[in-house]
């Protein structure tokens, strides 16, 4: 009838279609599949750093809508200490950023020259290198994120014994020196730029230098630096995970290590991207918003470490006021607001800075610049914006979008009052009276499906002057490099420089002050690009900074009025979060489904 | 006959006929015998007799002389008749012969021998052959179509029509009929002195001798020894929603079953024979229709002949590596001997929700936020002159006033079904034709403005014609079609989205469409009333076509009760879709009006006026079948051997890479002695495609016995009151190759990351690809060791019990492992066959029928299945098993979560607003006075996610049970059918469900809002904690404050009936005819009162279970 000898055939069948590791590795498209996939994690700098990773947020920069903790961001809960090591996270670093590592091992296992296909020896060896770059960047992000974690070189197989799955957290320092030489090696061997432009975005040695820059200043910061509140924490084995004793040559490695990168991107072309005017003056309104917006090819230089593709259409749809077809209710808070220096350079807590909070100008405000999103003729703020909003520094005017500012695309000012076209009830207005401006396109217009393109800046020359400054400060205050990176800075920021230039500003005195000096500079230079956060927990500020209420403009506020009694008055200093840090926040917690998982790991501090 | 006659007489006392008068010497001689012989022509000779008052023998020999004719008679009889008087001129002989033997007990046998033998007319040698009629009932007076009429000792037979109504030529020399027919006693009647015999025949509670589907076959009842169920297909006529599946719960012990959603075309049931026993991925019982794997859903009623539901190892074994979770096996109706049957029977209903959630107006709406406002010493969001004008509504496109519900949902809908049926055939070929149509409208609105039409409908027609043919007397050909064809309409959106939709837009942000015409919508929300009614709409076509050949061989000549059987399926399953849609333009709320009066709108994105087009249609499934049987089934003495071995092969081919198959063999071995001792083997050897070579079969023996206690000599004298006991017991193996999430396991697959892109232009885009799952060369299927023991008593013949206790061990179950750390790296965590799962429980069913008299008769049934069971293994990581924590040791699906031990108060808190020492600080967010405080179960004074335990139960029932009754009085019917379900546990919640949580931006708030902890009234025994402004995470946890106990008892089926009489449906030809009137789901209780407990959803907001009022009729002839 029928036979069984057949049978055993009927059954034998493979997916012949189905990819194999051999396969992947036999052709050229699909090995750069396989390095897609390991360059995934580098940190999105648009939505990336807003809500996956939620950097932004979790420092005192941005101020995403607390209404919007129902959608699943759970960085809402994390900014008011609702946290704890069973909360979610979507970045989710301890678990997904191994994957990353363990693919890029397979990798530089399996990769071959494919010499059909034009894939040369040279060219499998520079994957490999770049394979190895991800390696040591994911370690950092990890240790970033985490300070001491597991840490293993090469591949664990499914059915290893426990002892080689079930890994415990490797001292920090040991962590860092491992990516110290890791990278400092690679930077020898990978490429500063590659001529090919649709290589952009791969692993250089400038990438290299510029990530080992940044992991050895967090390396030398007081967190890590001499914290002696670690001392006693210790792994399975007993090892301390962090050095309690203050080591000065961690500040003199990560000085050299910020040099480094200063001068290779130098002799590489790199240099801080500048718009001007007509007059041959530098228009620092231009020159700070399209830093985000242009290419290489159109003739920015600074961008060190690019993702080419990001999300910046989410970005910019939650920045942007929701009466003009965006769901504006990404704020930033009062604290950067205040952080911005007058347009004469001083802080507005300084006596001679001429800042006014209370009331509303009578005269339009005009600058030197071509700047569009103002009204033509350089007018920056108009008659009756809240003088808060007023003389203040350009980077200021691209970073925020306050109520009742000129809005180019709608040709209307914004009205963020309660029951405006842009403000509440609804969650995606701006819950503490300000939306985000810096990075937000102004093409961008989601009711006509404008989504200008921009590359994400994990790194730019601009941090690299900053970290600079700041490991010199440490290393030798009064080097007369640490005010020339800041200017540079300052000047490109179009505000009076320190020391020098037009309407200087006396120079920080001490190595105390111009730390101050520094910090107040980073804040605003690079606020909302995923930095403040990892200063604030590396200075170990956080209580200070994170910890309490958080103030805007009152949401529920209908009036055009600045009147604190009056509770319909819109322009008042107004609670809209209160704030939990402690000292456990200064490193993420180790899932708790890790721990339970395994028994070798230890928790984080105060978890 | 007649050559009977001369060979009797031969071998009697005479050697040889003789010729002339010797009859009267016979008659001296022989006594017994008379013998008269005459030679002529033929009966149509003419004869002329003038005789009176003479003896009968002398007018034969007249007659004998004239025609030559012999005559053979008893000569002493024929002393007993009467003289006659007889005047004959040139008439035929027959006519005079009859004219003799007139009014006299005797027979005239012609005899072409020119041969006439008068016999006394006995009363089992009639020679004349007869029409015997009738009618056949049931003891509700129903006539039963396609009994079948066999006359005792012969090979004639019959069947009932349609009508009940039968007519069958009596063979000479037969006397008595024998009536039968499947689920009923078997009648004898006696047909001596009439020729029409009506008979009513009884219900049977238990017959050994009635055959029951089993597994790749049949068995008589009494060598049954495996845990089967079968139910009257009548019964599954239980409702009136489109899936066969939604009357299965209560209805079947041992079956499971839940209606999750009511939504046309998505309302089947889920339903698990005896419980869940695995975690891993399919539940699923394997369904086969006439043999071949298929779906329950889209059938008919009208199309079932038989349903048995397969629920232990003995019953499933032979299905190998597919049986694990128990098997359904659904016979289609087959036509039977007689001329057609027609019948019809049509129903429509009216249908309504079981129970949607009712929110507050706007004005209360606002009150409810001012009030939280209040209570936090807030400033008031809403002045009382905007509360007023709500309430008022005095300005509806200012100040709305939405019920989002009413706004997409009708109040009524409908369903309609109709069937047409016949069958009938002759000895050669039998035919059945079963015709169905669905149709279904939903509650989902339309805008009667647009020209099309985006309400929820659907529509289903369904057909399977059976044919069965006798090729020779000894082969038996079928062939069966069946399928169906659907058509579905709706709004491009999932109903479960709309539903959901209209929960999450408050009433009052905008009117469903502006008085002017543009439409409002909240940016980044929808207007629900637009996405059912002003975004086009989606049609489906489904189609499924289901064929099967089959050849029957009869091998008794080879060896007697040897038999073989080849099935040959092919299936076939399409599904087409176009959508039609488009998005009109979407305005920002008004802020106000102008001076003029008009609304001040700005638009928020532009629509397009013309729906777009699209279609898309997926592979569909085709699937071939292949079967090769053999059966061996015979008596010896009291011995009794029914053995069946099976070879099958099946290919599925849905559009995955490689179509899936199955293929392997089967057997089993049943010997009974004397029907009292029963012994079954069982195995299943099969295998399929998803493992590496070498693990591919399985061998899944099984083994049962059974005991007929009645059947016992010393019971037959309790036989009437004990008509049946059996006890059984089994234990097997049982294996599921369905795995969940990973095909081919062995393999190493790479997976997908969702690609980079490098280049200046971001122009240079590479998939990502990385390791995807790890491959296993030794990965397998699950295997269930289920082992039963089962009680049937059949008491008075009215009562049948049947009892079972299951205890089923999972093992090897297909699982992701839990314990890998993420620093190994891995993508997805590697499988394993790692998992344990025990289950145990009881089923039983309980049938009662009696007939109370001429005019009542009352049957009552119930049905109770408990399945409790238990994770043994499961890969917990070590950190967490063994503690509170630990979902080892607990059911499948146990849900977790906090330990609500009441609401704080203002005792709790230090005057800074701080807990006081010594309480556990909840860490979710700050908490106040009316916030839910929770058990610190690990005592380290921080209630977090690590406090959370197993609370309440599981979400899916572990009880189910039903139960109903029909009475009958003369031609009025009347019946129920109670349907329940016991613990089953949800956590309500979810996004906004509590008051205030979305901050009027987002969120309905139910109709039982005051039902609340305030500040003036700090009652703990609310329904809300506190109310916050805005979410509040503490009092969101899954918690026992949320979990609700969603047990319930449901109305299922009510139903009046009325029989018109026969001899008014005989005036108007038809055979019966029967109006009803039924009710579905009329009254549903349960302790949860906000929306209907069985929904799959945590909020309420999902397509309702449908209550409905209908009307019908049934008509056969």
């Amino acid at each position: 009838m029928f036979s069984l000898g057949s049978c055993s055939k009927y059954l034998d069948k493979m997916p012949d279609d189905q990819l194999t590791l051999d396969m992947v590795f036999r052709d050229k498209t699909r090995t750069e599949d396989w390095l897609a996939g390991m360059y995934q994690s580098i940190p999105d700098p648009y939505w990336g750093y807003t809500r996956t990773i939620g950097y932004d947020p979790l420092s005192d920069d941005m101020a995403p809508s607390t209404g919007w903790e129902q959608f699943g961001w759970n960085v809402i809960a994390k900014q008011t200490g609702n946290w704890n090591p069973s909360t979610g996270w979507d970045a989710n670093y301890w678990v997904e950023l191994p994957k990353r590592i363990r693919s890029s091992y397979i990798f530089i296992d399996n990769v071959k020259a494919n010499p059909a296909q034009l894939v040369t020896e040279e060219e499998v060896q520079l994957m490999k290198y770049e394979a190895r770059f991800l390696i040591a960047y994911y370690y950092s992000l990890l240790i970033d994120a985490y300070g001491a974690v597991p840490f293993q070189l090469g591949l664990t197989a499914a059915d290893a014994p426990e002892d080689e799955l079930m890994i415990g957290q490797t001292p920090f320092d040991q962590i860092v020196d491992w990516i110290d030489n890791e990278l400092k090696e690679l930077s020898t061997l990978l490429p500063p730029s590659y001529t090919d432009t649709r290589k952009y975005g791969r692993a250089t040695s400038i990438m290299c230098l510029a990530v080992r820059a940044r992991m050895l200043l967090f390396a030398a910061s007081p967190l890590v630096n001499g914290n002696a509140d670690y001392n006693g924490f210790v792994n399975n084995k007993g090892e301390a995970l962090y050095n309690g004793t203050y080591n000065p040559g961690k500040w003199t490695k990560a000085m050299e290590a910020c040099k480094d990168v200063i001068n290779a991107a130098e002799a590489n072309g790199h240099k801080l991207y500048k718009e001007y005017n007509d007059d041959g003056s530098i228009d620092p309104f231009l020159s700070c918003q399209n830093l985000f917006f242009k290419r290489i090819n159109e003739g920015n230089s600074e961008i060190l470490f690019a993702r080419p593709d990001c999300d910046f259409t989410s970005y910019d749809g939650h920045s942007t006021p929701r009466g003009t077809a965006g769901n504006g209710g990404l704020g930033v808070t009062q604290s950067l607001v205040d952080a911005f220096f007058m347009e004469n350079g001083l802080p507005i807590d300084d006596p001679n800075s001429n800042y006014v909070e209370k009331g509303f100008s009578t005269a339009a405000e005009v600058r030197n610049t071509k700047w569009i999103e103002v009204q033509g003729g350089g007018k920056v703020t108009l008659p009756g914006t809240y003088n808060m909003y007023t003389h203040r520094e350009p980077r200021f005017y691209v970073s925020v979008l306050f109520n009742n500012e000129w809005y180019r695309r709608e040709n209307r000012t914004t009205q963020f009052y309660y029951g405006a076209p842009d403000g509440g009830p609804t969650h995606d207005a701006p819950q503490n009276g300000y939306l985000l401006r810096k990075k937000v396109h102004p093409d961008f217009d989601p009711r006509n499906g404008i989504h200008p393109y921009r590359p994400g800046i994990v790194y730019r020359l601009g941090e690299a002057y900053l970290n600079y400054a700041e490991a010199l400060n440490e290393v030798d205050p009064g080097n007369a490099d640490i005010v020339k990176y800041i200017n540079l800075i300052r000047e490109r920021a179009g505000i009076p420089q320190y020391g020098s230039g037009p309407n200087a500003i006396p120079t920080p005195a001490g190595q105390d002050a111009m730390r101050e000096a520094i910090r107040r500079e980073r804040r605003v230079e690079l606020n909302n690009e995923g930095i403040r956060y990892r200063d604030i927990r590396r200075w170990k500020i956080g209580e200070e900074t994170l910890n309490g209420n958080f103030w805007g403009m009152n949401f529920s506020g209908t009036e055009k009025d600045d009147d604190d009694n009056n509770p319909k008055a819109f322009f008042k200093r107004s609670v809209y979060q209160k704030r939990i840090f402690t000292e456990k926040n200064y490193w993420f917690p180790v899932p708790q489904s890790e721990i339970d998982k395994n028994p070798n790991l230890v928790q984080n501090p105060g978890w | 006959m007649y050559k009977k006659y001369p060979a009797l007489i031969c071998k009697g006392r005479l050697s040889c006929p003789l010729k002339y008068f010797i009859l009267m010497k016979l008659t001296v001689l022989l006594i017994t015998l008379t013998f008269i012989q005459v030679s002529a022509k033929s009966f149509a000779q003419q004869v002329s007799v003038k005789m009176k008052n003479a003896a009968v023998k002398d007018v034969l020999y007249q007659l004998t002389k004239q025609t030559g004719y012999n005559f053979i008679a008893d000569a002493a009889l024929l002393e007993k008749l009467p003289p006659i008087t007889i005047e004959a001129k040139n008439k035929p002989l027959k006519d005079v012969l009859n004219e003799c033997f007139r009014n006299q007990p005797f027979d005239l046998i012609f005899n072409e021998k020119e041969t006439v033998v008068i016999k006394q007319r006995t009363q089992i040698e009639k020679t004349q052959q007869r029409i015997i009629k009738g009618k056949v009932i049931d003891e509700n007076g129903d006539p039963i179509p396609g009994v079948t009429i066999s006359v005792k000792n012969s090979q004639t037979a019959t069947n009932t029509d349609g009508n009940g109504n039968y007519e069958l030529i009596l063979p000479k020399n037969k006397s008595a009929l024998i009536f039968s027919m499947i689920g009923y006693v078997e009648e004898e009647r006696s047909v001596l002195t009439v020729d029409l015999v009506n008979i009513t025949l009884r219900r049977k509670v238990d017959d050994l001798d009635e055959v029951v589907v089993v597994g790749f076959g049949t068995q008589k009842k009494a060598s049954i020894v495996g845990s089967i169920t079968t139910i009257e297909p009548e019964r599954l006529q239980l409702g009136t929603t489109r899936s066969l599946s939604n009357n299965l719960a209560g209805q079947l012990a041992g079956v499971i079953a839940v209606q999750r959603s009511g939504e046309p075309g998505y309302d089947n049931s889920n339903f698990w024979i005896r419980g869940i026993s695995t975690f891993g991925g399919n539940r699923n019982p394997l369904i086969l229709v006439d043999g071949v794997e298929r779906s329950l859903n889209n059938m008919d009623p009208e199309e079932i002949e038989s349903f048995s539901v397969l629920k232990d190892a003995a019953a499933s074994a032979v299905y190998g590596v597919r049986g694990a979770n128990g098997v359904i096996l659904i016979n289609t109706k087959r036509g039977k001997i007689g001329k057609p049957r027609v019948s019809v029977r049509f129903e429509q209903g009216i249908t309504q929700p079981v129970q949607l959630p009712e929110f507050i107006n706007a004005a209360d709406y606002l009150e409810v936020l001012n009030s939280i406002s209040r209570e936090n010493g807030t400033d008031l969001l809403y002045s009382q002159g905007r509360i007023d004008s709500t309430r008022n509504h005095l300005d509806p496109d200012l100040y709305p006033d939405v019920n989002w519900l009413d706004a997409i949902s009708k109040d009524n809908a409908s369903n309609t079904r109709a069937n047409f049926s016949v069958s009938g055939g002759s000895n050669m070929l039998r035919y059945s034709l079963v015709s169905s149509y669905y149709g279904e409208n939903g509650i989902i609105a339309r805008d009667p403005k647009q020209t099309w039409d985006s309400s929820s409908k659907l529509k289903r027609y369904n057909v399977r014609s059976n044919v069965d043919l006798d090729i020779t007397p000894t082969t038996l050909f079928r062939l069966n079609i069946g399928g169906y064809l659907q058509d579905r309409n709706r709004a491009p959106y999932s109903v479960d989205e709309l539903f959901q939709q209209a929960f999450t837009i408050p009433p009052f942000v905008h009117p469903t469409i502006y008085s002017s015409g543009e439409i409002p919508r909240t940016p980044q929300r929808e207007n629900p009333w637009a996405l059912a009614t002003q975004k086009g709409y989606e049609r489906y076509s489904a189609s499924q076509i289901e064929s099967l050949f089959s050849l029957e061989q009869d091998l008794g000549f080879i060896l007697k009760g040897l038999k073989a059987k080849g099935i040959f399926s092919f299936d076939r399953y399409s599904n087409t879709r176009v959508t039609r849609s488009k998005s009109p333009d979407y305005y920002n709320p008004a802020t106000g009006r102008d001076a003029d009066g008009n609304l001040i709108l700005a638009i928020n994105t532009y629509g397009q006026e013309f729906l777009g087009y699209e279609t898309g249609s997926d592979f569909g499934e085709k699937s071939t079948y292949l079967e090769g049987t053999l059966y061996y089934n015979r008596d010896f003495g009291k011995h009794g051997i029914e053995s069946m071995f099976l070879y099958n092969m099946r290919n599925r081919d849905n559009g995955d890479r490689l179509p899936f198959r199955n293929q392997g063999i089967a057997g089993r071995f049943s010997y009974n002695y004397d029907r009292r001792y029963v012994a079954e083997f069982n195995f299943g050897y099969n295998g399929s495609e998803n493992f590496a070579r070498g693990k591919r079969f399985g061998f899944f023996p099984s083994g049962a016995i059974g005991w007929l206690l009645s059947e016992e000599p010393f019971m037959a004298s309790l036989k009437n009151t004990f008509s049946m006991i059996k006890f059984r017991a089994s234990y097997g193996l049982v294996g599921n190759d369905q795995l969940d999430g990973r095909r081919f396991p062995y393999i190493t697959t790479i997976g997908d990351t969702g690609g980079y892109n490098w280049g200046i232009n971001n122009d240079f885009h590479r998939d990502g690809r990385q390791e995807g799952d790890y491959g296993q060369p030794d990965l397998t299927w699950e295997t269930v060791a289920k082992s039963d023991i089962g009680l049937e008593l059949g008491l008075w013949n009215s009562i049948n019990l049947q009892i079972d206790y299951f205890k089923e061990q999972r093992r090897d179950i297909f699982m992701q492992r839990r314990s890998i750390p993420g620093s190994s790296g891995f993508t997805n965590a590697p499988w394993a066959n790692f998992g344990k799962v025990d289950n145990q429980g009881i089923d039983l069913s309980l049938d009662v029928s009696h007939q109370l008299n001429d005019n009542l008769f009352l049957s009552v049934r119930g049905t109770f299945t408990y399945a409790k069971n238990k994770i043994i293994e499961q890969d917990e990581p070590s950190a967490i098993k063994g503690t509170y924590r630990s979902s080892t040791g607990r059911p499948v699906g146990q849900l977790f979560g906090l330990i609500a031990e009441g609401l704080f108060t203002a005792d709790d808190f230090l005057p800074s607003g701080e807990l006081k020492e010594g309480i556990p600080k909840p860490d979710f967010s700050s908490v106040r006075p009316g916030d839910i405080r929770y058990a610190d179960l690990n005592n380290d004074n921080i209630v977090n996610a690590l406090d959370e335990t197993a609370i309440g139960g599981t979400f899916d029932p572990q009880i189910i049970y039903g139960f109903g009754a029909n009475i009958r009085y003369k031609n009025i019917d009347f019946g129920f059918f109670f349907q329940g379900n016991g613990k089953t546990y949800r956590i309500i919640g979810g996004s906004n469900f509590i008051p205030g949580s979305g901050r009027g931006a987002l969120g309905n708030i139910y109709s039982n809002a005051d039902d609340r902890w305030t500040l003036d009234n700090p009652r703990q025994d609310v329904f809300y904690p506190r109310l916050s402004d805005g979410q509040n995470a503490n009092n969101t946890q899954n918690s026992t404050w949320w979990l609700r106990d969603m047990s319930m008892l449901r109305l299922r089926d009510v139903e009046l009936g009325y029989n018109f009489s026969k001899e008014l449906m005989q005036k108007i030809k038809l055979g019966g005819g029967r109006i009803f009137i039924r009710g579905n789901n009329l009254m549903t209780f349960s302790k949860f009162k906000l929306w209907d407990p069985e929904l799959d959803v945590n909020n309420g907001l999902r397509y309702p279970i449908m209550k409905s009022y209908s009307f019908g009729f049934d008509i056969n002839f």
